[in-house]
């Protein structure tokens, strides 16, 4: 039996594990927007909204603490459409206050930093217990306001997963059986697969989440090591129902996993994902060079301007 | 790529709204040069033409071409503006005079 691949149609496709009920939430405005040396108008946020509604994107998530913050909010909220604006607090009542006074918001992410560093450094708390206590009471307050929530595991990838994250997590699957369990592979310290020790395995998170009867799990993957959008594609393959991604990468540092190259992945290789139109990618690409001031460089996979450029005698004449 | 674009495009350009380009580089040979200057020559002259890859006129600028790179007078690819400099030395301009002078010429449309 002979098997010749000829054209794109012949070329098999692949299939998700665990079937194709897998959304991306965009972080191009709130993790993108704290890269360095970036700003971006609220007339620009708005163009951004609109590609991310044409390209199908389900869910984004937004700063509200500058007045332009709240006025973006305000204007994508008021078109009532997708993707869902949902909002971002840390672990303290002031900030879920602020996503309860923008009317319309059903959901928002909660800063948990996971791990020693950030708890006694960053926080400057006196220990986990503080943490913890903290965490629970800023989710506790959010569901009693009737929010969705999510939990974000800041730094988890260097974590005690057994001696801290996991009996965390238990205890916010306790108070919202729902709350989306966001991986924050905040420094890039994640591998996409399994037989490491803790807690550098995102598949062996995913699944140990999913054990532990965790509903919704999200991926976000800083591009430190350039491992984003392979650890993202992990975290579906494993069993994480959401990746949360910013167009181009960007964000602080190396940024974080593309938008761009985890759609192009599921639209051209993975079977069933037709909800997804990429036909303004190249568009949106130009659109935040000429407008954002982000260099797009020429090799960039997907929007780069060389992608479909061809010179050499040997690959043009095929 | 110019046979069946399935043999280095990893999938269709218009998945991501992008449309496919061929540049003139130093690795470029005379079979893009080929499709760039018939491109060349339907902008200038408003006419379909085709040219014959062993064109003299192909060869000269390709060698001009490759002069350049193995100069290293130049660093970047040839743009479409200075493709159409080319084929109006040689194709529009050149073959006039030519004409008289030199018999063995392929007549441009083929």
């Amino acid at each position: 039996m002979c098997v010749r691949f000829m054209s794109y149609e012949d070329l098999p496709k692949i299939r998700l594990p665990n079937g194709n009920d897998v959304f991306i939430s965009d972080s191009t405005l709130r993790d993108g927007a704290q890269m360095p040396g970036i700003v971006i108008t609220l007339r620009d946020r708005l163009r951004i909204y609109e590609y991310l509604h044409r390209i199908g994107i389900e869910k984004l998530e937004v700063f509200l603490f500058s007045s332009t913050d709240k006025r973006a909010a305000r204007e994508m909220l008021d078109r009532g459409c997708n993707p869902e604006v949902t909002g971002w607090s840390r672990a303290n009542t002031n900030d879920i206050d602020l996503v309860l006074e923008m009317d319309g918001i059903r959901e928002t992410g909660i800063l948990m930093s996971i791990s020693d560093p950030h708890i006694l450094i960053k926080m400057g708390l006196p220990g986990r217990e503080a943490a913890r206590e903290m965490y629970l009471n800023a989710l506790q307050y959010a569901v009693d306001h009737g929010l969705r929530t999510r939990a974000h595991l800041e730094d988890i990838t260097r974590s005690d997963l057994e001696g801290f994250v996991y009996p965390l997590v238990r205890e916010i699957i306790d108070i919202d059986r729902n709350c989306t369990i966001r991986i924050c592979d905040t420094l890039g310290y994640g591998l996409p697969f399994e037989g490491l020790g803790d807690p550098y395995s995102i598949p062996s998170m995913v699944r140990r989440l999913r054990e532990m009867g965790v509903n919704n799990i999200e991926t976000h993957i800083h591009d430190d090591f350039g491992f984003g959008t392979v650890n993202s594609i992990a975290g579906y393959w494993y069993g994480a129902n959401w990746s949360n991604l910013t167009f181009l990468g960007i964000g602080e540092r190396a940024g974080n996993a593309e938008l761009e190259k985890v759609l192009l992945f599921l639209k051209t290789r993975v079977e069933g994902f037709e909800k997804y139109d990429l036909s303004c990618l190249t568009e949106f690409a130009q659109f935040m060079e000429e407008h954002v001031g982000i260099r797009v460089p020429r090799n960039k996979a997907v929007v780069g301007r060389n992608i479909f450029s061809h010179e050499s005698g040997i690959h043009t004449a095929a | 790529m110019i046979r069946n674009p399935f043999t280095y495009e990893p999938y269709p350009p218009e998945i991501v709204g992008a449309t496919r380009s061929l540049m003139i580089g130093p690795t470029s040979g005379r079979e893009v040069l080929k499709i760039k200057v018939e491109e060349a020559l339907r902008e200038l002259i408003d006419m379909d033409v085709s040219v014959n890859k062993d064109d003299w006129r192909l060869n000269l600028i390709h060698s001009e071409i490759k002069r350049l790179y193995d100069e290293e007078k130049r660093r970047s690819c040839i743009s479409d503006e200075e493709l159409k400099a080319y084929v109006e030395k040689y194709f529009l301009f050149e073959s006039i005079f030519e004409k008289e002078s030199h018999t063995s010429g392929d007549p441009m449309p083929d």
